[in-house]
This record gives C-alpha cells, sequence and structure tokens, in this order.
C-alpha cells in the first residue's frame, strides 16, 4: 500500500479522497491553486500545500506544478480526482517516470482506450453492442441512400474529423439525407478540412445507463451494477440513480454481466465507467468508457456497500480484488442530486459568491458529499458544483420520499442554487413512472419545466 | 425566454476571456518584469483593441506585489504551510502576474474602461519575493541580510521539476532576511525573500 498520496484536485472529490485515504490510513496531501486556499479539504488535511494561481492552466492541470508538488512532500502516489488531468495517459506517463503510482489505469491501459472510435471497435470485438452505422466512409450519396435503408430512418450524419456538432445533422428520410449530405460535407470541411462522413443510427427517445467496474492487475473484474443518467441538461447530468428504472432484472443483468466480460477480456484496468444509450425497446449499444472515478460514484457505494475511492487506490497499489461477483451484493435504491450554484431563472448561469449558511439534511440513508461550509467563498474559476446529495431507501419510490424530505432539509444559503430544480424533478409524472430520458429537459425547456412542475 | 441574445453574450465573454488570456500570457510578464526595473511610475501599452496599464502604487516600490502577488497572513504559524496568500484580486489577468512584481492592474475591453480595482488589503503591504513554483528553493549566492538589491534583480531560483524558475525582487529594497533554507521545499506563492524598503533618496514618483 501507498504511504502518501497527492490529491491532486478540489472541491467535494478532493473531500472525499481524502477521506478514502484516511479510512485506509494512508497519508494524504491536498494540493491546492492559490484560489482554493480556504477550502474544507484543505483544511482538514494533514499536510496541503499551494501548486499554483487559480487558474487550472497553471494549477490542477499543471503536470510539472502536481508531480512537483508530490516529490517535494513524499508522495509516493498521486490522485487526480475526476476532470483535469483524471484519464490524461501522458500525464500518467509522466507520473509513472517521476518513480510515482497514478491512482488510476496505468499508462498504457489509459492510451488504448484514448480513442472513442478505437474503444467502439476493440469492445465490439469483444462482444458488446454499439449504436448500428454505415460499413466505413460514404461514398457517394447513393452508397449514403443504401446504408441509411439498410441502418433504418431516422439516422445521423456524422463528420469523421472533429465534433462539436459541427457538420453533424439528423435525417428522418430519404429527401432529408439528400439535402443534408452536401451541406454537412461542405461543413465538415470548412471546420475540420475533412468531408468524410458516415451514418449512425438515431436513438430518439434514449436512456443512459451506465455500468462501474472493478478489475485489478491479475484480471479479476466485478460490476457493481449499473447507473442511470438520463436526467440531463445539455448533456450534463443532474440526477442519478441506481438501479435503472429503464430495464427490467435479466436486461440489466445482461448489460452488467456483457460490460464486464467485455473490459476484462480488452484488458481493462481498475475502477471504470462503461456508458450505454438505452433505446426504447430496451436495447443498449455501448458509447463509450470513463477510465476514472466518476461524480456519481456514490449512487454505486450506497447500493453495494463497496467504497470506489478505496477500491482505486488498492487496485493501484496492486492489491487483487479479493472478492468475486457473487460477494457483490446489491440492495435497495440509491438517487443523487448534484446541488449546484447555478441560477436556473436565467438559463441556469453559473453563481459564484460566499456562502453564509449551509445545513445538511440528515436521517436514513441520507449522505451529503460537500465541500461547503457558511463562510465558503466559492471560487468563479472552476465548476459550480456545491456538492451531491445521495439518498438510499429498500425500494425506488421509498428512495423518492425521502429524497423529497432530505431536499426539504438540505439550505445552502448566500448563493443561488438548484435545490428547488431537484424538487421539481421529483414531482414530475415522468421521473416518477422512471421513463425520463435525456432529451426531456432540453425538449421541454427547463424553465417550461420547472413552471410545469411549480403548477402540478 | 431570455435566451436568445445569451449565445452572444457567451461567444463575446469567451472571446474577451482568451483575449485577456493571451495578453496575460504573452505580454504581461515581460512587461511587468520591465516596468519593475524601470523607473517609470505607469506604463500603457496597447494591444489591438486592448489596454494594459501597470500603475506603481503611490507608495513607490514599497508593495508585495501590489495586490496581485500573494501577501503573507499567515496561518496558526504552521510551518508546513507558510505564506498563506489571500485571493488573487483580479481573475485572469491577476493570476497571471506570478511573479508579483506588478502595480494594481486593469485591462481595459474595448470601449468599456475599468477602474484599477482596490487591492482590498488595508495594511501596509509587506516586501517581499515570493516563489514562482512548487519545489525546491535555491538563494542565489552571495544573498544575506543588508544586502541592496533591485528591482528585477534574481535573488534565487525554485526547481520545478527540473526547470529552473526564477526569484526575482519585486522592487528595490534591502534584503531583511531570506525565508526559507537551501534546497527546501516551497510551495507556490510561498515568501522567500523578505525586503526593507529601500531608502528613498529621490521623491517618489507618480503616473
Amino acid at each position: 500500500m501507498f504511504e502518501r498520496i497527492l490529491i491532486a484536485n478540489r472541491g467535494e472529490i478532493a473531500l472525499r479522497i481524502l477521506r478514502a485515504c484516511r479510512s485506509l490510513g494512508v497519508g494524504a496531501v491536498v494540493a491546492y491553486s492559490e484560489a482554493d486556499r480556504e477550502t474544507r479539504a484543505v483544511r482538514l488535511a494533514d499536510e496541503a500545500i499551494c501548486i499554483g494561481p487559480a487558474e487550472a492552466k497553471r494549477s490542477y492541470l499543471s503536470a510539472p506544478a502536481i508531480l512537483s508538488a508530490a516529490i517535494v512532500t513524499g508522495c509516493d502516489a498521486v490522485h487526480p480526482g475526476y476532470g483535469f488531468l483524471s484519464e490524461d495517459d501522458a500525464f500518467a506517463e509522466m507520473t509513472r517516470a517521476h518513480g510515482l503510482a497514478f491512482i488510476g489505469p496505468p499508462p498504457d491501459v489509459l492510451e488504448r482506450f484514448a480513442s472513442k472510435a478505437g474503444t467502439r471497435q476493440l469492445l465490439e470485438r469483444h462482444g458488446l453492442p454499439i449504436v448500428p452505422g454505415s460499413e466505413g466512409m460514404l461514398r457517394d450519396d447513393e452508397h449514403a441512400l443504401a446504408e441509411a435503408e439498410r441502418i433504418g430512418f431516422p439516422v445521423l450524419i456524422k463528420p469523421s474529423a472533429g465534433g462539436g456538432g459541427r457538420g453533424m445533422r439528423m435525417v428522418r428520410t430519404p429527401r432529408e439525407l439528400q439535402q443534408g449530405l452536401p451541406i454537412c460535407r461542405s461543413e465538415a470541411r470548412g471546420a475540420f478540412g475533412d468531408d468524410s462522413l458516415y451514418l449512425e443510427k438515431w436513438l430518439e427517445e434514449n436512456r443512459h445507463v451506465e455500468v462501474q467496474v472493478i478489475v485489478d492487475r491479475y484480471g479479476n473484474g466485478v460490476h457493481v451494477g449499473e447507473r442511470d443518467c438520463s436526467v440531463q441538461r445539455r448533456h450534463q447530468k443532474v440526477v442519478e440513480e441506481s438501479p435503472t428504472p429503464a430495464l427490467d432484472e435479466p436486461a440489466r443483468r445482461v448489460l452488467n454481466e456483457g460490460a464486464i466480460a467485455a473490459v476484462v477480456a480488452a484488458g481493462y484496468e481498475n475502477v471504470g465507467t462503461l456508458e450505454f444509450l438505452v433505446d426504447r425497446d430496451g436495447r443498449s449499444y455501448f458509447i463509450e468508457i470513463n477510465c476514472r472515478i466518476q461524480v456519481e460514484h456514490p449512487v454505486t457505494e450506497m447500493v453495494s456497500g463497496i467504497d470506489m475511492v478505496a477500491e482505486q487506490i488498492r487496485i493501484a497499489a496492486g492489491e487483487p480484488l479479493g472478492y468475486s461477483q457473487a460477494d457483490v451484493q446489491l440492495r435497495g435504491h440509491a438517487i443523487e442530486f448534484r446541488i449546484n450554484a447555478e441560477d436556473v431563472a436565467h438559463d441556469f448561469r453559473p453563481q459564484a459568491g460566499t456562502v453564509s449558511a449551509f445545513v445538511p439534511p440528515g436521517g436514513p440513508g441520507v449522505r451529503m458529499d460537500s465541500h461547503l461550509y457558511a463562510g465558503y467563498e466559492m471560487p468563479p474559476y472552476y465548476d459550480s458544483l456545491l456538492g451531491k446529495l445521495i439518498v438510499w431507501g429498500p425500494d425506488r419510490p421509498a428512495a423518492i420520499a425521502r429524497s423529497k424530505v432530505a431536499l426539504g432539509e438540505l439550505v445552502v444559503e448566500g448563493l443561488i442554487t438548484n435545490i428547488a430544480f431537484h424538487r421539481a424533478i421529483l414531482d414530475n409524472p415522468a421521473f416518477v413512472e422512471g421513463s425520463f430520458t435525456t432529451n426531456l429537459l432540453d425538449r421541454v425547456g427547463s424553465a417550461a419545466f420547472v413552471a410545469g412542475s411549480a403548477r402540478s | 425566454m431570455s435566451d436568445d441574445d445569451r449565445p452572444d453574450r457567451e461567444r463575446t465573454a469567451r472571446r474577451d476571456r482568451e483575449a485577456i488570456d493571451r495578453l496575460a500570457d504573452e505580454v504581461l510578464p515581460s512587461l511587468i518584469a520591465r516596468f519593475g526595473t524601470s523607473d517609470l511610475g505607469e506604463l500603457e501599452v496597447k494591444r489591438g483593441a486592448w489596454r494594459i496599464r501597470l500603475r506603481r502604487p503611490l507608495d513607490a516600490g514599497v508593495t508585495a506585489g501590489g495586490g496581485l502577488a500573494p501577501a503573507s497572513a499567515g496561518k496558526g504559524g504552521e510551518g508546513k504551510r507558510p505564506g498563506r496568500a489571500g485571493h488573487v484580486s483580479a481573475g485572469h489577468t491577476g493570476s497571471a502576474s506570478g511573479n508579483g512584481q506588478a502595480a494594481p492592474l486593469a485591462a481595459v475591453g474595448p470601449g468599456r474602461p475599468v477602474e484599477p480595482q482596490a487591492s482590498g488589503r488595508a495594511e501596509p503591504a509587506r516586501l517581499a519575493s515570493i516563489s514562482p513554483g512548487v519545489g525546491y528553493f535555491t538563494a542565489r549566492e552571495g544573498i544575506a541580510a543588508g544586502m541592496t538589491v533591485r528591482g528585477g534583480d534574481v535573488l534565487g531560483h525554485v526547481d520545478v521539476l527540473g526547470v529552473r524558475q526564477e526569484v526575482v525582487a519585486p522592487a528595490d529594497g534591502i534584503v531583511a532576511r531570506v525565508m526559507a533554507e537551501q534546497g527546501e521545499a516551497v510551495e507556490y506563492g510561498q515568501e522567500l525573500v523578505r525586503l526593507d524598503p529601500a531608502p528613498r533618496a529621490e521623491p517618489a514618483r507618480e503616473g
């Protein structure tokens, strides 16, 4: 096991990692930027070290600053948390080159799973279904039409290069396809200098379901069930839960067992998450893998009792998993609410300022992971996450009922938050019946959604 | 909904931020270094639609970076966390001047003049060279109490993963104390060499 771990992150996850280190009996040093001097993890830490100015590029994203801090404080491992450098294979490699352990997959594993397209091909070979698409690039309009008919409309025209929605278009008919192709071609050429296009099946009303896996260095792996993250706003997750209400028990077993078998066969290592889209008929399609701890990991911890961060650390230290799939018992239902400093009424504008009061909720099955305290000054430089409220119940209705109580108790003053928005979600019929889809919030419009919930 | 003009605003804000970042990265460091060693009270340069103005505080030269660089606030005398700094006062622009020689500074955007912000510290600032990074400190040979230094002088360096980053005097002064041992591990923003203000031979300059 490691002696001392440098925590190279901030906010609630820095605190979460600090707690895991302490419960494992491992020393921890919190690396922080000048803007995070008064953060809770820094205050609680036995040792903390300032690595740079507020600007992330020169602190949390600066590999030299982080590694230098680890070396001068006598650490033997670095925990990158999520975001920042957590999935950067070059950083992982640099960490190793300086004689330190990177807590996450080893650099060669990160590199193997770095390309989304490459990962899809790799895991498809190991049995995971992927979103149906054209065979290779489109040669001409005729080829495009034939492929679209084969996949089935609606389809998404996608450029081979780049991303961010440029050169991308959803078409429902052959006529729309013919009109769309030249537009996408010219957009793709303009944006990426490459006009090659391919087609992908458009999944209309989809759910986002992801499988949590843990794999040790020796090829022993387990899945820890799935999480449903279908409540999203502009591709940002808002609420996550486990198990998913989208699939029944046999379908969930197929999904989870397929996922763990595929990643073990593909040589994955450490904690990871496989993301799937699940269509209206319950068919799942693998889209990508996240090679790190995720924001929503507590949902899985609540139903499994497994400390995911501690597992990450143990496996990075070379310890064997030590238990089998049969030992992983999933119980009850858990829901996580991301509490953000954002103004829902003004297009979810991020807020900064001083927290004048903070009272976390309590009671059975209620957990609050947050770095807040009264007087905390929320800096404007980073994300707007104030904390996560996670609520467990023996079943989904019980978890929802407890969540309402907990959200009613939670007090954050001094900043505008999305707490009321979460209460609105709990009152939404689609959420209550478990049929929320990823496009629901954006289609309805978040403002209309809140107004609608307030009326009912 | 008021969503309509938001993408535009966001785009403008993003462009502004990028412009400020570029200025901060490319122009500011050399400008600050030159200003720090000059006799000028105020310096303004134009870059496209942006102006950068550096101004020496009225109390000329006696500043630990004029609110941009960390000021030592101390935290319960914990030796392992020395040189606790105050918050950076001016976002990207402010945080860009890590070597702490700048006077209060305001980047003036197109058509929107902004008054330089007060640094928010009432007490007289201490004059000190601060650490430009996290690593091992080495003082320049011969640096010792009583020695007279000029603003911009290199007083030592911090080794950040094998790369030397210079520790620079923020202004003219007399070395009061070297705050870190040779080879000691230091953090970003930590006070390394404390200076007393140079005796004033000439009247203070102003812009």
